[in-house]
Order: C-alpha cells, then sequence, then structure tokens
C-alpha cells in the first residue's frame, strides 16, 4: 500500500457547474489544480462533511495529495449473466462511464490511473461469495464496488467486515446488507422510499390492499412485510392478503382469482422480471380497471415493454428519473446518451456512476490507496450529502437516502407524477 | 369456481404442452434431455427475433417457433446426444453423460439469450395478434387459452393414441423396453431417434411460442423453470406413459392451483413436490408406469 506524504482531507464543493470536484490532488504543488478538472458531471460533497474538521485536519487540507503513478485497481462484483443481468450490465455501464472521466480528468494525478476489475457473479450468492473472497485476499485492492443481488449482498457483507475492505453497493436493497463499519450502499434501500406512493395512496381514497410478493427476494419480502404493513398502519388502510410466491411461479391466475374474491381498492405488484408483465397483464385480462389501482415497484418499468398499453396506470415510487431537474440528473443523463448511441439512462447505471465517483473521491480524501483510509474517508464524505447522477443523496449509517418520484407507466414509459 | 377449473385446465394444458416433448424422448429413445427447457426458450427467442423486424400473425410466429425448435433438436442429436452413445462404455454410462451433456448445452442458447435481452422479457408485441377476452356466462376465456386447451389436450391425447396404435409407436415403444432387440427386429434406432428429437423440438418450439403468448412475455430462464415441473410430471406420470403425463400435468397443475387460492402461497413448492415423493413411496414407476418395463 502507498501513501502519500502530503494529503488534503478537505472535500471541496462546488457549485452546479458541471465541475468535478473530486478533493485535490495533484503532483504539483498547486492545491486546485485537479479540483477544477472539467468532467461532464460533478459530484459534489457539502462543506458538513467536514464541519467537525480539526485544527490539525485544517492544516493538513492544505496540503497537496500525491499518489505515486500507477493504477489503482478496484474490484467490481457485478450480475453479468443470469436473472440479474439486466441490473448488473447496466450498472457497470455506469461504472465505465464514470472512470473514463475520472481518468480523462486527470484529476487523480500524473500518471494514476483507476481500474475497474469486473467479475461476474452469475446471479449466484455462491458465485458472488467466492469472488467477493478471491478479491478481499488481495492486499492491491483498496476497495469493492457492486453485488446487485441482495443473496449475495448478504454472504459478502460479513466477508467485508472480516476482512476489512469497505465496500459499496448498488441495488441489493435488503436488510442484512449494510451491516457494519465496511459495508456502505448507495440505493436507499425500497422501504425508505415506497412511502413516497402514500400520497398517491391518499389522494386515490384507498382503503383495502392486496399483495403479490416473491418470497425468495430478500429486498421485495422486506416490502410486502415491513414497509407495507408499516405505511398501511401509518396511512389507515387494510391490507386483505399478502401472497408470497416463488420464482417459479409463471401463471398467476390462482392468486389473482384470490384477489378478486377479495374486491381490494389495490393491488401490490412485487414480483420479479418477466413475473410482473405477466401478473400485470393476467390481471387486465381478469377485467382489472381503473378506478382499481395497480402498484409497482422500482425497476419494473424494465418489464413493461411488451406488454404496453396494458400496464397502463401501474403507479410506483422510483428514485431515478430522465425528467428530474435536478442539474446533475441532466447532465449525467446527457453523458450517457453521448457516452452510449443515445440510451435513455437508468437508476441502474446512475447508482453506480455515483458510486464509482464516491470510491474515487474517497481514494483521494484519504491520498491513499490503504484500506482503512479509504474506508475512513468514505465513512466521513457519506455524513454529508453528495449530489450526483441520483440527485441529492444523504446516508443513514452509510445507506442511501434520497426523496425519489413517484412515476405511472402510460403506456409506453414512465412518468413522473410527483 | 367454473372459473378456477377452467384456468387449473388451462395451466395443466400448458404443462402437457411442455412436458410431452421430453417424455417422448425419454420413455423411448433414453434421452433425459435436460436441454428441452433451453430449446423451448430460444425457439421463442429466434420468433421474437423474427417478429422485431417483420410483425407477423400467430401462425406465423408459431411455424417459426416450431421449425426452429425441431432444428435446434436435432442438431443436438446429431451433433452431441448421437456421439455420446456411441462413444459410452455402456447404455448406463451414456445415459448419465446425456444428462450431463443436456446441462451444458442448455448453457448455450440460454447465455446468448441474456446477453442479448439484458435478461429482460421478451414477447411477441411487435407482431399482428392481440389478445381478446371473452366472458361467457361469468366465466373469462381469451383466445389463446383456448387455443392452448386445444392444443394442449389434442396433441397430448393424440401422441398417446398414436403411439399405442401406430407401428411406429410400437416401434419407437420397442426401443423403450430394449434397444438391442429391437435393432435386431429391424428398428432403425439412429432414424428413428432422429424423428423423436425433431418432433420433441418442434413441440418445445410450439410450448415456447404459445406460452409466450399467454403470458405475455417470457425471460431466458423460463424454460429451466419449467424443466423441473416437467420432470416432475413424468415421474409422477410414469416415465413413458404419454397419458401418464397428461394425468401428471392435472395433478399437478390443481394441486398447485388449490395451494396458491387457499392458502398465502409459501407452501406451493412443498406441496407440489411433496406429492411426488409421495407417489414415489407408494408407487415408485409413477401412477400409470409399469413395473416389469423399464421404459416404454
Amino acid at each position: 500500500m502507498y501513501r502519500s506524504k502530503k494529503h488534503r482531507l478537505g472535500v471541496a464543493a462546488v457549485g452546479l457547474s458541471a465541475v468535478l470536484t473530486l478533493a485535490a490532488c495533484s503532483s504539483g504543488d498547486s492545491e486546485d489544480t485537479a479540483a477544477t478538472a472539467e468532467a461532464t458531471e460533478e459530484v459534489v460533497v457539502e462543506e458538513s462533511a467536514t464541519e467537525d474538521t480539526t485544527q490539525e485536519e485544517a492544516e493538513a487540507a492544505e496540503e497537496t495529495c500525491v499518489l505515486p503513478p500507477g493504477d489503482i485497481k478496484v474490484v467490481s462484483i457485478d450480475s453479468m449473466t443470469g436473472p440479474a443481468a439486466f441490473a448488473g450490465i447496466l450498472a457497470e455501464k455506469g461504472a465505465d462511464l464514470a472512470l473514463k472521466e475520472i481518468n480523462a480528468s486527470g484529476v487523480l494525478g500524473d500518471g494514476v490511473t483507476m481500474s475497474i476489475e469486473l467479475l461476474d457473479d452469475a446471479t449466484s450468492p455462491d458465485e458472488a461469495a467466492a469472488q467477493f473472497s478471491k478479491a478481499a485476499k488481495d492486499p492491491d485492492v483498496p476497495v469493492i464496488m457492486g453485488g446487485v443481488i441482495s443473496s449475495g449482498a448478504v454472504v459478502t457483507s460479513p466477508i467485508a467486515e472480516k476482512e476489512k475492505v469497505a465496500v459499496v453497493y448498488t441495488q441489493a436493497g435488503s436488510p442484512g446488507v449494510v451491516i457494519g463499519d465496511y459495508t456502505f450502499r448507495y440505493t436507499p434501500p425500497m422501504d425508505s422510499y415506497w412511502g413516497g406512493v402514500g400520497s398517491y395512496i391518499e389522494e386515490k381514497g384507498i382503503k383495502t390492499m392486496s399483495v403479490l410478493y416473491a418470497n425468495d427476494n430478500p429486498t421485495l419480502i422486506a416490502t410486502a412485510e415491513t414497509a407495507l404493513p408499516a405505511l398501511a398502519a401509518d396511512l389507515g388502510f387494510e391490507i386483505l392478503s399478502s401472497t408470497g410466491l416463488p420464482n417459479s411461479t409463471q401463471d398467476f391466475k390462482a392468486p389473482i382469482s384470490k384477489i378478486l374474491k377479495e374486491d381490494p381498492d389495490a393491488v401490490a405488484v412485487l414480483m420479479v422480471g418477466a413475473q410482473n408483465a405477466t401478473v400485470v397483464s393476467q390481471m387486465r385480462e381478469s377485467g382489472w380497471e381503473a378506478p382499481k389501482e395497480l402498484l409497482g415497484f422500482a425497476g419494473i418499468e424494465n418489464n413493461f415493454a411488451d406488454i404496453g398499453e396494458a400496464a397502463k396506470g401501474v403507479t410506483w415510487a422510483s428514485i431515478f428519473h430522465v425528467d428530474s431537474p435536478a442539474q446533475s440528473t441532466q447532465a449525467f443523463v446527457d453523458a450517457v446518451a453521448a457516452e452510449y448511441d443515445g440510451e435513455e439512462a437508468s437508476n441502474y447505471t446512475a447508482e453506480r456512476y455515483d458510486a464509482t465517483y464516491l470510491v474515487a473521491n474517497s481514494i483521494l480524501a484519504a491520498c491513499s490507496t490503504d484500506r482503512q483510509a479509504v474506508r475512513d474517508a468514505m465513512a466521513d464524505l457519506t455524513n454529508g450529502s453528495i449530489t450526483g447522477a441520483l440527485g441529492d443523496v444523504t446516508f443513514e449509517n452509510q445507506d442511501a437516502r434520497v426523496a425519489g418520484f413517484v412515476v405511472q407507466w402510460d403506456g409506453e414509459k414512465m412518468v413522473v407524477l410527483k | 369456481m367454473v372459473q378456477d377449473l377452467l384456468n387449473a385446465t388451462t395451466l395443466a394444458s400448458i404443462y402437457v404442452l411442455f412436458a410431452l416433448g421430453m417424455s417422448l424422448v425419454w420413455g423411448t429413445i433414453g434421452i433425459l434431455n435436460f436441454a428441452h427447457g433451453s430449446i423451448f426458450m430460444f425457439s421463442a427467442f429466434i420468433a421474437y427475433l423474427v417478429v422485431q423486424q417483420i410483425p407477423l400473425g400467430m401462425p406465423a410466429v408459431i411455424a417459426i417457433a416450431m421449425v426452429s425448435g425441431a432444428l435446434i433438436a436435432v442438431a443436438m442429436q446429431y451433433l452431441v446426444f448421437q456421439p455420446i452413445m456411441k462413444k459410452a462404455k455402456n447404455p448406463h454410462a451414456g445415459e448419465l453423460q446425456l444428462v450431463i451433456g443436456g446441462i451444458g448445452l442448455s448453457a448455450i442458447p440460454i447465455s446468448f439469450a441474456q446477453r442479448s435481452t439484458l435478461s429482460n422479457p421478451f414477447g411477441f408485441s411487435a407482431g399482428t395478434f392481440e389478445t381478446q377476452a371473452y366472458t361467457i356466462g361469468g366465466v373469462i376465456i381469451t383466445n389463446v387459452m383456448i387455443i392452448i386447451l386445444i392444443v394442449g389436450l389434442g396433441l397430448g391425447v393424440g401422441t398417446a393414441l398414436w403411439i399405442r396404435n401406430s407401428k411406429k409407436g410400437l416401434a419407437l415403444r420397442a426401443l423403450g423396453v430394449d434397444p438391442e432387440v429391437s435393432a435386431m427386429m429391424g428398428i432403425d434406432r439412429p432414424k428413428l431417434a432422429l424423428a423423436t428429437m425433431l418432433y420433441s423440438g418442434a413441440l418445445a418450439g410450439l410450448a415456447g411460442a404459445l406460452l409466450t403468448y399467454y403470458f405475455n412475455s417470457i425471460t431466458s430462464e423460463s424454460g429451466d423453470t419449467l424443466l423441473l415441473k416437467a420432470f416432475a410430471i413424468i415421474i409422477l406420470g410414469g416415465v413413458g406413459s404419454i397419458f401418464g403425463v397428461i394425468l401428471g400435468s392435472f395433478i399437478l397443475a390443481f394441486a398447485e392451483f388449490a395451494v396458491l387460492l387457499y392458502t398465502n402461497g409459501s407452501w406451493v413448492t412443498a406441496v407440489s413436490f411433496g406429492l411426488l415423493f409421495l407417489i414415489l413411496l407408494i408407487r415408485p414407476q409413477g401412477i400409470l408406469g409399469k413395473k416389469e418395463v423399464r421404459r416404454t
């Protein structure tokens, strides 16, 4: 591990000027050389992150970080194949874009680059654990990113804590993922923002609800069994039934028949992949139409392209939307379109893009690739608010929080309601 | 109640469509084809790719899927299964190698489709067919359900009768009982095996297309999900018995339907496969399987 003789702990806050605000770090003596490196995206850490900076730290902050020339290897473990590949592949696009910007800016210093070694967990918790253990044993790896599947993350988090290496997850939204000093998550857990649909539920006068959820997905289990009952207690609606189905279920006529007999005002559909499209279309075929409501969850829009009009009116809470008014989000959306032939940015890409900047910022703030120093810097950075592709993000115990949007499928795409 | 019975019967017909080809191949030419699920998926995937370019109606989509499935299955037989059987030291070792070969083969089309679709669902929405729902006496039925019921049950019963009553069916049954003796009696095993794989592949393609219409979309892994259920259905009904496949499909579908209808869903897998264990304990050869015959 290398560590600079001179380092700067202060992380500059800049305005929404599309300027990379990585911690100043250069091979020269100038304090602000790299802090103004131009990039298409800004990641802002507010001054509050360093408001408790001691006098010694403030003095140290005047020094300039110099990282020795070379490549800083970060390992990313992602689901590039298997059922969760839709999230993993899009996440890696965000990491690649951020990495390209960071290295192009030269902000890491002369001759210093960052690279990502990508390992595929094949959407398998066992494979994720094996890949993570391998990466954690490599002393040249200062920090690990990824693992979009909760079932994998709950296995890899204890390894991170044991090996004392920081890991930044995106997705992996279940309980048991952020468990200690070394685990961070850049995707807010669904139950922290699903409440955003609360006002929609009140507006529509929903008094009764039935729930269909995947009983082998930790994130959706937590939403169905914890977040929704809490919301129901808070808003005063009744959950008539909560039906957990395994991922092998392909025909939903039986649970739909049960729900139709219950005659709720709304149905929450918390299934995985194509199951969502099948449930929604079979609900419609069974006569489920407005004013009866269908509620979904973030990412469900990926399943609706093939059923189009049948999904019209499905409403859910999302942490990201391409029409967000946040300038930082719009800069990111433009950057994704420019990099990937006009592709529309997704929440998976946005989260990992921001997470990659957090990793780079942490290395710069630590001015070191020492694992503990990087972890400590990351903890400092996540004490404040960070502005990036997701807009303004705060953290609770190293776990991201965003306000989110209430969105609805209009038959062709998702649109923002609130 | 009538609606629930109709829905459960449709689910049973879906299982028949999927399991029929797999059962036929296993019960006659002795290949437990674990790639059957990927043939099912990939046939639908090829049809999906075509429909993305040319808006087609249901008959054309089904034809593309069936031809694709038949060609893939024949290629598998010719390039993989047949050479494995030829090189196997004995039939038992060969059967094990076929299972492993099938599992390995299935990963290729699944990976290709996953990569191509980013593991997102795919369907035939770009085509010209539209699902219509009809209400008859308070019971809702769609045009896709009607087609699945007719095709699934028709093909199931038709195939069972053909196997039982035709000369070729007799030859296939003979192959299932004793390949060596049937070869001595003049049955051309390689040719019949190829024809059986062709029929099985076409059935997988048909099932792939119809189920994609029924579910509106499937994923790269949908075939594997059905594979385990088909395996249970075949064991339940009795290996080698086509009527057993129909019976097994109905038992599994109605059991699943009842569990989902009257519980919170958590027990669906346990109850469904608990039935399988029960049958294996009481009647190891399956409900319609014959004890004295290895495969018929």
